[in-house]
């Protein structure tokens, strides 16, 4: 048992396998062989930077998304000859037409949209697909620029000489592939829901005649009030006369 | 890419009982306007000159030896870390050592995969000037210094080691000093100058977004937790970023 009085002390012996060489001069090529000293440990562990939570989304983080999103942006700046000469054709187009309609493209096969297009063209219309950027480049600061917010995702334009509104609703309205958006008729713009209304309306001629029966009542009315008087005096004298001869001719048959 | 827009053809053609038409449509591609080097100038000669092994003695000079001078290679070089041609080179990250045979590959790989119609390179290390010596295997200690055994080149962290330059962009210059990379006993990275200022821009932009307010710097010059005692000249210095 070891007691107080057993232990003494003992000098410690260095094996020669425990002796290094230290020469005195630090190790500055090559790699770091182990953790560094407490103390510099300590410090260096404190100074780690610390920067503040990233308030963007996934998507917006994303460092691959970002190269794209830059290319993107710089694409959708400015509109390069030949978007620019597109542009001047499409507002040509919107000027010489009687109608223009936007219609949203839901994605479909070709061939259906082949035969979508060629209903169309039989009838009149003319299709046309753009890019939103020569659009928009198209349509600003014109009088056409209330168009913008209809210009964001998949459009096609659909164009025709005449203001053939009712036809052109009448062979969309059961498709699932183009959706009315809006458009320009006989230069006003006009909503979906206007378009409706545009095709519902009676022909034109049915309507100017409305409109004349309509003022005609109103200057109709007054020559009647004036004229109602003279017009039952002689409509009771030619009775009377009427009678009086008819009591005449029985007086001298019998 | 512009769809139903300009003229369009059209075929049809049948695979496994079926029919499908193919519309070949145009478009418009925006091709980038490629880089002008009107401002390259060319050296004298494009090619890198062969390093000698040994310094040639004038006169009478005996070759000396040398202690081993590691403040050679201690911290950051801070003369010849730029770009001179301002294009594109290879840029130490750590120290050490060059010898003959690394300069005499970095000249090969460099010589033999340049097109010298095009491009130019220069060293921008000396050839080799410092003695290594060595003593003999088995030998004890004692019995004076070693006998020169080889020269070398100390080269610092942040030192530019080769430059290349012309009238081609960085992709073509790129993997010529990359297979170098590999073979160096330091590492080392190729850059050209727009790489050399975003760093520095990204290095002052960490700075300002960090917001540990203890930085290495900060604990240094305040001696907390008495580092000072404990602490280098160089890491007074370097606060730490170089051994």
């Amino acid at each position: 048992m070891a007691t107080l009085s057993n232990l003494r002390f003992v000098r410690q012996y260095v094996t020669p396998w425990a002796i290094v060489r230290h020469t005195g001069k630090p190790r500055i090529t090559g790699r770091p062989t182990h953790q560094p000293f407490i103390k510099k440990g300590k410090f260096l562990k404190v100074v780690e930077p610390l920067y503040e939570a990233d308030p963007r989304t996934d998507a917006e983080r994303c460092s691959q998304r970002l190269e794209m999103r830059q290319k993107r942006e710089e694409r959708q700046k400015t509109p390069n000859a030949y978007e620019a000469f597109l542009a001047t054709e499409i507002f040509r187009l919107l000027d010489e037409s009687s109608l223009a309609a936007v219609f949203h493209k839901i994605p479909t096969t070709n061939r259906d949209y082949y035969s979508i297009r060629l209903r169309l063209h039989k009838a009149g219309f003319s299709t046309y697909s753009f890019t939103n950027k020569v659009l928009r480049a198209a349509v600003q600061d014109t009088k056409y620029h209330n168009l913008l917010p209809l210009f964001e995702s998949n459009n096609v334009l659909v164009f025709c000489k005449e203001s053939n509104v009712k036809a052109l609703v009448e062979k969309t309205r059961r498709l699932s592939q183009l959706h009315l958006l809006g458009g320009v008729v006989d230069n006003q713009l006009l909503s979906a829901a206007g378009f409706e209304r545009y095709a519902h309306l009676p022909p034109l001629e049915g309507v100017l005649g409305q409109l004349c029966s309509i003022l005609n009542t109103a200057t109709g009315k007054i020559t009647r009030l004036a004229s109602s008087h003279q017009m039952a005096l002689s409509q009771h004298l030619e009775n009377y006369v009427k009678q009086n001869q008819e009591g005449k001719t029985v007086e001298t048959e019998s | 890419m512009l769809r139903n827009v300009g003229y369009k053809f059209s075929f049809s053609f049948i695979k496994g009982g079926n029919w499908y038409r193919c519309l070949l449509t145009a478009g418009y591609k925006d091709y980038k306007i490629p880089p002008t080097f009107d401002d390259v100038e060319f050296p004298e000669r494009g090619k890198l000159k062969i390093m000698e092994k040994v310094p040639q003695l004038k006169g009478q000079e005996t070759p000396i030896k040398m202690m081993k001078r590691l403040k050679d290679l201690r911290g950051p070089d801070l003369v010849n870390n730029k770009l001179v041609h301002k294009q594109y080179g290879l840029q130490a990250l750590t120290p050490g050592y060059l010898r003959w045979g690394h300069l005499e590959m970095i000249r090969l790989m460099v010589n033999r995969n340049m097109d010298d119609r095009r491009m130019f390179a220069i060293w921008r290390i000396d050839p080799p000037w410092k003695p290594i010596t060595r003593k003999g295997q088995g030998q004890r200690m004692g019995g004076g210094k070693g006998a020169i055994d080889h020269y070398v080149t100390p080269v610092r962290a942040n030192r530019m080691i080769v430059e290349m330059g012309g009238t081609v962009e960085f992709d073509i210059v790129r993997p010529i000093l990359e297979s170098i990379t590999k073979k160096l006993p330091l590492r080392s990275w190729v850059v050209n100058q727009e790489m050399l200022e975003r760093k520095e821009m990204e290095e002052e932009f960490e700075e300002g977004v960090n917001q540990n307010p203890f930085t290495m710097e900060f604990l240094i010059n305040n001696n907390m937790q008495s580092c000072q005692t404990w602490l280098g000249k160089y890491d007074k210095m370097w606060h730490m970023k170089y051994k």
